[in-house]
């Protein structure tokens, strides 16, 4: 954990240093994005099964100061953060991305990865806010850099929206600290206890605003649209790939281990509040023309099977959230390198316009896998992550959740097949644009993300048993707090 | 191992070719065929097996969520696995010759290759999820195969196909989720077991429907039929395989595996008899008016599935035996047919019946293949369309049911007429066409004949090698035993007799061809697939709803939406609240303060000028530092006055490049709208301000005070928190500042250095040279004493910024570049990395980042501290020079 | 109950939101940095502040018998830090928005928006 705290500030600083040589700079990023993945991972797979690693930061134990803790949901989530990021940082430096040309983006997305593991790891509800904060600013700047019109525009709503969020955020924390007198997330759930009372409840319930706001979840997506697809390839896979997932992260943490909101009046609204998500964006995805556009809405819809798993609230439920968390941070960063590759080959984001990319072997194959998966296709990751989910809520008999999670996947289906018609199938409209060179670092970042979801639905016991001994710990609660309280190990 | 061989030998066929995959056409026509060969002879070495104990294996995978690949190897899951190697034989080497000079084949033949695997999964998948998967595959792939020529159309077809098939998909997994739900099963050879659990269930009914509608879309059902039709944009052997032999059964062989689960309820007959009855209908209804061969086939195709589904829907070893001989026949005779439509195109250039006639003689071999074909479907002894036809007569049949089933053996002998006779031996139409035939070579001839010969080897070899397999599978499916005797010719007169009664009535009818075709034109046609149309249209006219409603691009639409949900959230807790309200005394210096706020917030709301609504602004931050510093919190108060004049500078610079505030016309109800939502929000927040107090638990700061001077060495405890005990917010906070600045530097963009912003006074330069200094020492002592007594690195930082923009205002942006010894960013920059430092030093000398370590008075808190000053310093000097170039460039 | 304190929670959120719903680009700058201020007097008076009570001051390590929270404020410090932050970088974003937009009309701000309907019929370019 020590190295995924201390190591992202240094690199940022380093590839500061080096704004001159963006050489350098590029390599020296591409290596710390490596050395912060290998740490994630050597922290996911160091974990013992029920183990919940605490880390008291500057020797004030909880709930005095402030703590990380990374039970196994937590460790795996930075850990695939962190691999995406570096599959980004990769696909930064292929010659068609505008990241390439600025040497702000390295630090930048440095900066933005340490924040979202930090979000994924903090115990400490203020802590979080703190990571929510850095990774926002981080992304504001991304987000700006280099201008335009349309992304100046975009930028401004998803400035707006997601500050509005911020106060959310600040007014709910200090109703709980107000309320329970503490701010570690262990304390606050033994303070809360099963039944929050209606004082709690209020100030989650500005929680829950901020983070569904975060997480784009129907209605407060409106920013996601109208400013995703103005960003660069690699930025929106980081994008894509995090912030929002960043956002149902802390909708779990906050509904099921701080506030559980099992008897609350809350729990049927999120429920209700997922299947509007899912539909929403599915349908917006539908009458979309654009590559980015598409993916945009699509990253609603998904946000939508995750919430739903998180609404359900049961230890299978939470298990189906948790998978498709996983998969899915894989898969859409995937399809955005991919969508941002299609569309310097071709010239243009409108799928109408594109064409014959089949003739490019690994970018088609990298497609098939990534839009195979995102629409459930078996056997990959998709499949499993949409099986889970749908097998947990026929199993509380919500016969809703499940047509609705079904009929989502068909139009899912329905928008790759749009995809792949247009931009793979069919001949190019017009000559081909000349391929644009130096594209070969985004095509191994792309082959290595499908070949992940590949390994997916390959693992997909492994995988499949680990999310349900994660979802039975997330459901207990107790081995969270205790791990937390008791002290660290 | 055998088992493994079936679905593994074209697997690693399609590997072989994907990393081959520059092979030319013939290569990897020859290894696709070889994948298909080891299927079909691993499938047909097992037969003899499956008389006995069915060979299983299993492989764990993804249990219990998904599938484990589980294999086994049955009588009926055999039939269709050799089926799919033996016609997989035939195809490819056909494909070969069609195909010829085709772009990429080797692609076409690896698809075509994972094609036949997923259909062994289907065929003898014994795991839900695992057949499930071969399902979904076989879709996929025949999308791939459909749309290989790229012509409009036929991405157009592959793509309904695709989605009616991928709908249907996702109805078959909802169902199977519910069984599995009910049941607990694992296996499907479990299910017949858990039958009367599953029927006492009230949730069968939707889990059987689900199933239904699975399986409907797949075999191309009422009122799913209509992809099949267009999917004939695939390259005919590519038809002959997936749409008439192989996947397109996949549906009736699953129903037909869950017969003994399900069969003989009402429902079941209902589903099945019901849209077997009206798939026939529908068929029948299109084939006279169809004049291209191939659309002819699809549709008898189509009927052919209605039939089975008909058969499926009654009970008994019978009906069973009667599915399991038709689904036999139909594939030999219907693939046979479709290679000699595919030869007639290769060899004449059309498929339009009208146009046909005459090219027995340019033709023969195609000829002769042509007629075994149509005798087998006719129902012509010894064929292997007669035993099924006579078996199909043995079913126990209600009316609707039998004529059903009469109508479409009329039907079939008019189709066979017309497909496999009357090009051949009818009067040419068009002489030239006849003469220029020709046959296509070996690659064609051979599958072709080979396939009809097969047709007529299961009827005169039936009685040996297929009656005992036939029957041991239709037992297994209608789960009681039946006799395997079984007739390759009419046993009595009266059977012979009525049996080519009925093919000289089909005769007769398809002789009538236009007749027909202008009576059945009064029926209506085409309902479902402008249906379908109908619906997706609908789907994408809501989307575009939503989205207009959703993204109408009004930011205030957005943020209020935004506000109101944090409202309607909190308010499931504040409903709830038992408001009780002892009102402490509120002492006298508050109300100014508050009439302040109160006025500053008016002004900010309703100003019309931007000085104006600075001002409120920084009214209502001033009033906070106000009451900050009458609460017990001088540092806040502190921070804000510094803050705030800092903010009201950079609004200063920033506002005077955006226009005034106009008098702008809001229309009365948005006026109304936006005053509910600002009450309702403010109300909100008073109400969860009161509601925080009402909790009970003492806080957790109260126990800081002690903590911070026992542990933290420090008397001001709102330091020591900051710097020690959360010093990792506070790190946070100044990675917030940075990225804050480079943002700024970023979008504003770079200029030359600002100049003086005063006019150059001697007085004001003199000064400025020896303010600098001075700030300088009053901040490193707000910084010492921070940890004790109000100030820190933060308000520090502040100061010595103050002097250095004191500096460029009075000797412009060069001399206060050269004051700073270094570019603002990197001053910012080196102030985290101080920050850093004084972690890493707690991370070596105490174990953890951020632990203090202490050397008497010295400690990492005020190294840290020192961090936030440079930081700040650097990051407040950048924005305000940034906002002074915007100055200059701005206009 | 600290009544004033939350009263003027309430007022400056009101304000904030009547602003952040107002057509121009300076109104939703004004209206973010109240809606700012707000939070952070609402965390202040949900942590239990009390007028005149003592600051959280331990001088020569003698503990108070009754100080303020010091935790509320350490927050508070860090919320008015980062919301310096974000204020900055707004007014930053905001005049650059307005140089390249030439407009600070927010409404008729939706060339970034997904196309309408009547916008699908021809490809964009």
């Amino acid at each position: 954990m020590t190295a995924i705290l201390v190591l992202p500030p240094v690199i940022a600083l380093l590839a500061l240093a080096l704004l001159r040589w963006p050489a350098i700079q590029r390599r020296v990023s591409i290596g710390g994005g490596g050395l912060l993945a290998l740490a994630a991972v050597n922290l996911a797979f160091g974990l013992e099964p029920g183990e919940i690693r605490v880390w008291v930061l500057g020797g004030w134990p909880a709930p005095l100061g402030i703590v990380w803790v990374a039970d196994r949901l937590a460790a795996a989530l930075v850990a695939v953060a962190a691999f995406v990021g570096a599959a980004a940082l990769v696909a930064a430096s292929a010659g068609h991305d505008e990241a390439r040309q600025h040497p702000l983006w390295h630090p930048l997305a440095h900066l933005l990865l340490w924040a979202v593991c930090g979000a994924f790891l903090t115990g400490d509800l203020f802590n979080l806010f703190v990571w929510f904060e850095v990774m926002l600013m981080a992304s504001f700047v991304l987000m700006a850099l280099g201008g335009g019109r349309e992304r100046l525009e975009g930028a401004v709503k998803y400035v707006a929206m997601n500050l509005i969020s911020s106060v959310l955020f600040l007014c709910g924390c200090g109703i709980l600290y107000g309320v329970c007198g503490t701010l570690n997330a262990a304390d606050l759930a033994r303070v809360i206890g099963a039944r929050p009372e209606p004082a709690v409840l209020a100030g989650g319930g500005c929680l829950l605003a901020a983070f569904l706001l975060k997480s784009a979840a129907f209605p407060l997506f409106a920013w996601l649209p109208a400013s995703y697809h103005t960003t660069t390839p690699a930025t929106a896979a980081l994008f894509s790939a995090l912030l929002t997932k960043v956002g149902v992260y802390a909708v779990l943490r906050l509904t099921v281990t701080v506030m559980p909101i099992a008897e609350t009046p809350l729990q049927p609204l999120l429920l209700w509040l997922s299947l509007a998500t899912m539909v929403v964006g599915v349908l917006g995805a539908a009458t979309q023309m654009e590559l980015k556009r598409i993916l945009a809405f699509h990253i609603i819809s998904q946000v939508g099977y995750m919430l739903l798993g998180i609404a359900l609230g049961s230890a299978p439920a939470l298990a189906a959230a948790a998978f498709y968390l996983i998969h899915h941070i894989i898969v859409k960063s995937n399809l955005f390198l991919i969508a941002g590759l299609a569309a310097a080959q071709g010239g243009s984001d409108d799928v109408r316009r594109l064409g014959g990319l089949r003739q490019h072997p690994a970018l088609y194959a990298g497609f098939i896998i990534a839009a195979g998966s995102l629409a459930g296709l078996p056997p990959l990751s998709g499949f499993f992550a949409k099986l889970a989910t749908v097998r947990a809520a026929s199993e509380l008999a919500q016969w809703t959740a499940v047509v609705v999670a079904l009929l989502v996947g068909f139009f899912t289906l329905y928008s790759m097949l749009k995809i792949h018609r247009e931009v793979f199938a069919k001949d190019a409209p017009s000559s081909p644009a000349a391929a644009s060179t130096g594209s070969g670092s985004a095509l191994v970042a792309i082959v290595g993300l499908a070949a992940v979801t590949v390994g997916i639905g390959i693992a997909a016991g492994t995988l499949w048993r680990w999310a349900l001994s994660v979802g039975a710990e997330l459901a207990a609660r107790t081995p969270y707090i205790t791990a937390v309280l008791g002290g660290p190990r | 191992m055998l088992i493994a061989a079936i679905v593994l030998a074209p697997v690693l066929a399609a590997a072989l070719l994907a990393v081959a995959a520059r092979s030319g056409a013939r290569i990897a026509a020859l290894v696709a065929a070889g994948g298909c060969a080891l299927s079909a002879g691993a499938a047909l070495a097992l037969l003899p097996s499956a008389l006995l104990v069915p060979e299983t294996l299993t492989v764990p995978w993804a249990a219990p969520l998904g599938p484990d690949l589980a294999l086994r190897a049955d009588a009926w899951g055999l039939i269709l696995a050799s089926l799919v190697g033996i016609v997989g034989l035939c195809i490819t080497i056909y494909a070969a010759g069609y195909l010829h000079g085709a772009p990429d084949l080797p692609r076409l033949f690896a698809t075509l290759l994972v094609f036949a695997a997923a259909m062994q999964l289907i065929a003898l998948g014994d795991d839900p999820w695992l057949v499930f998967i071969g399902w979904e595959l076989t879709s996929v792939c025949s999308y791939l195969l459909v749309l290989h020529t790229r012509r409009p159309e036929a991405l157009r077809a592959a793509t309904t196909a695709l989605l009616v098939t991928g709908l249907g998909g996702l109805s078959l997994l909802g169902g199977l989720v519910i069984v599995q739900q009910i049941t607990g099963i694992e296996r499907l050879s479990e299910l017949p077991t858990a039958r009367d659990h599953l029927l006492a269930h009230p949730w069968m009914p939707a889990a059987l429907i689900a199933i239904v509608i699975g399986c409907a879309t797949k075999s191309a059902l009422f009122p799913f039929h209509f992809w099949l039709p267009g999917a004939m944009a695939a390259p005919t052997p590519i038809s002959a395989y997936l749409h008439a032999a192989t996947m397109v059964k996949a549906g009736i062989f699953l129903l037909a595996r869950l017969h003994p689960a399900f069969g003989g309820t009402a429902l079941w007959e209902a589903l099945l008899g019901g849209l077997g009855a009206l798939t026939v209908l529908a068929a029948a209804r299109r084939l006279p008016s169809t004049d291209d061969l191939k659309q002819l086939l699809a549709w008898s195709t189509v009927l052919a599935l209605g039939t089975l589904a008909v058969l499926l829907s009654l009970d008994g070893a019978a009906a069973m035996l009667a599915v399991v001989l038709l689904l036999l026949a139909h594939a030999a005779y219907k693939g046979t047919l479709f290679l000699v439509v595919g030869a007639i195109d290769h060899g004449t250039g059309t498929r339009l019946l009208p146009r046909l006639g005459g090219l027995a003689r340019a033709m023969p071999w195609t000829a002769a293949s042509g007629m075994l074909g149509a005798a087998s479907m006719m129902g012509l002894p010894p064929f292997a369309g007669f035993v099924a036809k006579e078996q199909v007569k043995l079913a126990e049949a209600g009316w609707l049911a039998s004529s059903t089933l009469f109508l479409s053996a009329l039907a079939l002998v008019a189709v066979a007429w017309w497909v496999g006779i009357r090009p051949f031996w009818h009067r040419a139409a068009e002489p030239p066409l006849a003469e220029q035939a020709h046959e296509g070579g070996l690659a064609l001839l051979v599958p072709t004949l080979a396939l009809a010969i097969l047709g007529l080897l299961f009827g005169v070899a039936g009685a040996w090698i297929v009656a005992p397999l036939a029957a041991r599978a239709a037992a297994d499916l209608a789960g009681s035993a039946i006799d395997a005797g079984l007739p390759i010719l009419p046993s009595t007169a009266l059977q012979a007799a009525s049996g080519f009664a009925v093919i000289a009535c089909g005769i007769l009818l398809a002789e009538q061809r236009e007749r027909l075709a202008r009576w059945l034109s009064l029926l209506p046609n085409g309902l479902s697939a402008r249906l379908w149309d109908h619906a997706l249209h609908a789907a994408l006219a809501a989307g575009r709803a939503v989205v207009h409603v959703t993204q109408h691009g009004d930011l205030r639409g957005y943020l209020g939406v935004a506000l109101l949900s944090g409202v309607a959230l909190a308010g499931f807790g504040l409903a709830d609240i038992a408001w009780t309200l002892p009102v402490s005394q509120i002492p006298l210096w508050m109300w100014p303060i508050a009439v302040l706020l109160v006025a500053g917030a008016l002004m900010a709301a309703a100003a019309r000028t931007r000085l104006a609504a600075i001002a409120g602004l920084g009214a209502v931050g001033y009033g906070i530092a106000l009451l900050f510093v009458s609460h017990g919190a001088p540092d806040l108060a502190f921070t804000q006055v510094v803050v705030e004049t800092l903010t009201v500078v950079l609004f200063v610079l920033a506002f005077r490049h955006l226009p005034e505030l106009r008098a702008y016309a809001l229309l009365e109800r948005r006026r109304a709208v936006n005053a509910v939502i600002a009450v309702a929000s403010g109300a909100a927040a008073t109400a969860l301000a009161l509601a925080a107090e009402t909790g009970t638990v003492p806080h957790l700061g109260d126990r800081l005070i002690a903590a911070a001077w026992e542990r933290g060495h420090g008397a001001n405890a709102v330091n020591v928190i900051l710097v020690d005990i959360r010093a990792l917010d506070t790190f946070g906070e100044i990675t917030v500042l940075l990225l804050a600045a480079i943002g700024v530097s970023a979008l504003v963009t770079a200029g030359s250095a600002p100049r003086p912003l005063l006019a150059r006074s001697p007085i004001l330069s003199a000064a400025s040279r020896l303010i600098l200094p001075l700030a300088t020492l009053f901040a490193l002592w707000l910084w010492w004493r921070g940890h004790h007594q109000p100030g820190g690195g933060f308000i520090a930082g502040l100061c010595v910024a103050a002097g250095v923009v004191l500096v460029a205002a009075a000797r412009g942006g060069i001399a206060a570049r050269r004051a700073l010894l270094a570019p603002p960013l990197a001053i910012a920059a080196s102030g985290l990395a101080l920050a850093w430092l004084a972690g890493a030093v707690g991370l070596i000398a105490g174990g953890s980042f951020l632990f203090p370590h202490w050397l008497g008075p010295f400690g990492t808190p005020l190294l840290f501290d020192l961090g936030v000053l440079v930081l700040v310093l650097g990051v407040v000097v950048l924005t305000v020079e940034q906002m002074l170039i915007a100055e200059e460039g701005g206009t | 109950m600290n009544v004033v304190l939350a009263l003027l929670v309430g007022v400056l959120v009101a304000a904030g939101t009547w602003l952040v719903l107002q057509p121009r680009l300076l109104h939703l700058v004004l209206g973010l940095g109240l809606l700012g201020h707000a939070a952070n007097l609402l965390v202040f008076a949900a942590g239990g502040a009390r007028p005149g009570i003592d600051p959280a001051f331990a001088p020569g390590g003698s503990l108070p018998a009754q100080a303020a929270d010091p935790l509320p404020q350490a927050l508070i410090l860090t919320a008015i830090v980062i919301g310096f932050g974000a204020t900055a970088f707004v007014l930053g974003l905001a005049w650059r928005a307005f140089r390249e937009l030439g407009d600070d009309h927010l409404p008729s701000w939706r060339g970034s928006e997904p196309p309408l309907e009547d916008e699908q019929t021809e490809p964009r370019r």
